[in-house]
């Protein structure tokens, strides 16, 4: 079971006993007029209270069965489980059910001959399983908002990281740096001043464009960083070098959409671009043990010590959990001999169908 | 007369495009190009420039950095060149600095060129070290300058463990090694991030995030473990504010 937590138990009891005691409301002239048959002249306070015990004895005995319930839940898959526990339960409870209920009942109207309809056992019976019906309602209309939630989550996340991605790139920093660097090129090479509107064209309209999809094959999550690198390395000319090293068959893996991005962000804003002289940056995509590892490593001065996660990487992280719960992780360390390795590992898997 | 120009800028392209916008103003030369903080200031020093465009965000040291380690009689007429920094822009502003946002077309470098020729030689040290005053104390510390004979390097406040008062200078001890600055406990205690950095002893200043352990001694003092295994006593003055900041 998908742990019914105590509060909800508490909760569903108590609409239980609002349920049980507006039964014994209604149920009230049902049992004067059983009285009368059997030839007893009840007064309607009596019959209220004999009501009363008939239906308060199912608040009292509706925790065991909420309990049961919530052990054996009923499922559509596998009915004949459930149905060979709650069958015989519900007989038995309200067998139990009924001798306490003669006995109590005996107290309030006195000795003397008793109504006996098997209805009781019938209606018993009846109570019973709407109990364990209602608690199966419950559980679905939970889990159904718990998946509502979930999505909702994943959705929220990936808004996130697109806009952090959008942030990225309309970063003061890096897009009136590109201006600058295109309106100088512009002046000593044409095509390569069209090359860099390109690619800062294309940087822009791939992240408008990874709307509602959230995963992506690897090769399209690394297009759009070759855009990004591409800008970065004519910015900086033979200073920066980018590695990307993809192994055979990663390619087609899926990735969440925009998952590399501040990253590769992180390895050029905190590693290279602040220690001088040249610098590399390095992407590796490979297969290990079921998992697709990617790791983004700078030669910067390494992550301080302690980390302190800014919003990109506590995004990432959090969208990683939602995705694959605890099957992603990402670590950020020390590289030796200087540096920054960050390593993502999610779980190898392809779109259907490809 | 002709004005001597040094271009620095961490970007080849940005110098280029510099330097071919230069070409065409009749009375400068450009005598240097640096891509870096500390090359711009052996640079400054070695070509005696009369004017630097200098650009602000560079590894290592940046152009607040170069401006702060010139002796003011080094210290040429400046143009800052920035792509965009709020607290910089905010410094400019307050103290009618000079500068350039990326992209600059040439209608503003040559208002530029203009002011900064205007400028009398004599109050440009003044003005430029009241910019780097205002945007230094807009932010706390991020990074201290080191200088050795030959060489200044930055170390970044993140990795600093422990700064420890030693006669007329201050020991700046990370996990590397130590550094010594020639300035008072004092001044740069407040340029530190106070939410980082805290006072444990008279002589003695420590970044929290490298506290791993704290021993309770005597009399309500502690000894306090840093992550590279250094001990440090805190007395019983500052020992609220330390245990507080832990707990932030």
């Amino acid at each position: 079971m998908r742990g019914t937590h105590p509060a909800n138990l508490r909760r569903r009891w108590l609409v239980a006993a609002c349920c049980f005691t507006a039964a014994a409301v209604v149920f009230t002239s049902q049992v004067w007029v059983d009285y009368a048959y059997a030839g007893h002249r009840l007064s309607w306070t009596r019959a209220f209270l004999v009501a009363l015990v008939q239906w308060q004895l199912w608040t009292l005995l509706a925790p065991a069965v909420l309990l049961l319930a919530a052990r054996v839940p009923l499922s559509r898959q596998r009915l004949a489980i459930p149905l060979a526990v709650h069958v015989p339960a519900a007989v038995v409870v309200s067998m139990f059910k009924l001798a306490l209920e003669a006995a109590i009942v005996q107290a309030v109207v006195g000795r003397g001959r008793m109504p006996f309809s098997l209805l009781n056992l019938y209606l018993s019976v009846l109570t019973y399983w709407a109990i364990v019906a209602a608690a199966h309602y419950a559980d679905q209309q939970r889990l159904a908002r718990e998946r509502e939630l979930r999505a909702a989550r994943l959705q929220t996340e990936l808004a996130r990281a697109q806009v952090e991605a959008l942030k990225m790139q309309i970063h003061p920093h890096f897009l009136f740096n590109t201006l600058n660097a295109i309106s100088g090129l512009m002046r000593e090479d044409v095509e390569s001043a069209d090359a860099m509107l390109t690619d800062l064209g294309e940087l822009l309209r791939g992240t408008l464009q990874t709307q509602d999809v959230q995963e992506v094959p690897l090769a399209d999550e690394l297009r759009l960083l070759g855009s990004y690198l591409a800008i970065q390395q004519k910015r900086f000319g033979d200073r920066l070098t980018v590695e990307i090293d993809v192994a055979p068959g990663c390619e087609q893996s899926l990735v969440p959409a925009l998952i590399l991005q501040p990253i590769v962000e992180n390895a050029i804003r905190h590693g290279f671009s602040v220690t001088p002289g040249p610098g590399a940056v390095s992407i590796r995509a490979s297969a290990v043990n079921g998992s697709l590892r990617l790791d983004v490593s700078d030669e910067g001065a390494g992550p301080p010590q302690p980390l302190r996660e800014g919003y990109g990487l506590r995004n990432t992280r959090s969208r990683l959990h939602a995705l694959y719960d605890g099957a992603a992780a990402l670590s950020v360390a020390p590289r030796e001999p200087r540096g920054t390795l960050a390593r993502l590992e999610l779980p190898l898997h392809r779109a259907a169908g490809s | 007369m002709t004005l001597r120009v040094l271009i620095v800028d961490d970007e080849p392209i940005a110098r280029r495009r510099l330097n071919l916008l230069l070409e065409d103003e009749a009375s400068v030369e450009v005598v240097g190009e640096s891509e870096d903080g500390e090359s711009a200031l052996n640079a400054i020093r070695r070509l005696r420039p009369d004017l630097v465009f200098l650009d602000v965000q560079m590894p290592g040291l940046d152009g607040f950095d170069v401006i702060e380690l010139l002796k003011p009689e080094e210290c040429p007429a400046v143009i800052f060149v920035t792509a965009y920094d709020k607290y910089a822009m905010r410094a400019f502003d307050v103290h009618a600095a000079d500068y350039l946002l990326k992209p600059f077309e040439r209608g503003r470098l040559r208002k530029a060129l203009a002011r900064a020729t205007a400028l009398s030689a004599a109050e440009v040290p003044a003005r430029l070290q009241a910019v780097v005053n205002t945007v230094r104390s807009d932010q706390p510390l991020r990074r201290f300058l080191v200088k050795t004979p030959g060489r200044v390097h930055a170390v970044r406040a993140d990795d600093v463990e422990s700064l420890e008062a030693a006669g007329h200078y201050v020991e700046l001890r990370t996990a590397a090694g130590a550094h010594l600055v020639r300035e008072s406990m004092a001044a740069l205690e407040k340029r530190l991030d106070p939410a980082r950095f805290v006072r444990i002893h008279r002589s003695a200043i420590v970044n929290v995030d490298k506290v791993i352990e704290l021993r309770p001694a005597f009399h309500g003092e502690f000894e306090v473990v840093l992550g590279g295994g250094r001990r440090l006593r805190c007395s019983r003055t500052y020992a609220d504010q330390l245990t507080r900041l832990l707990e932030s």
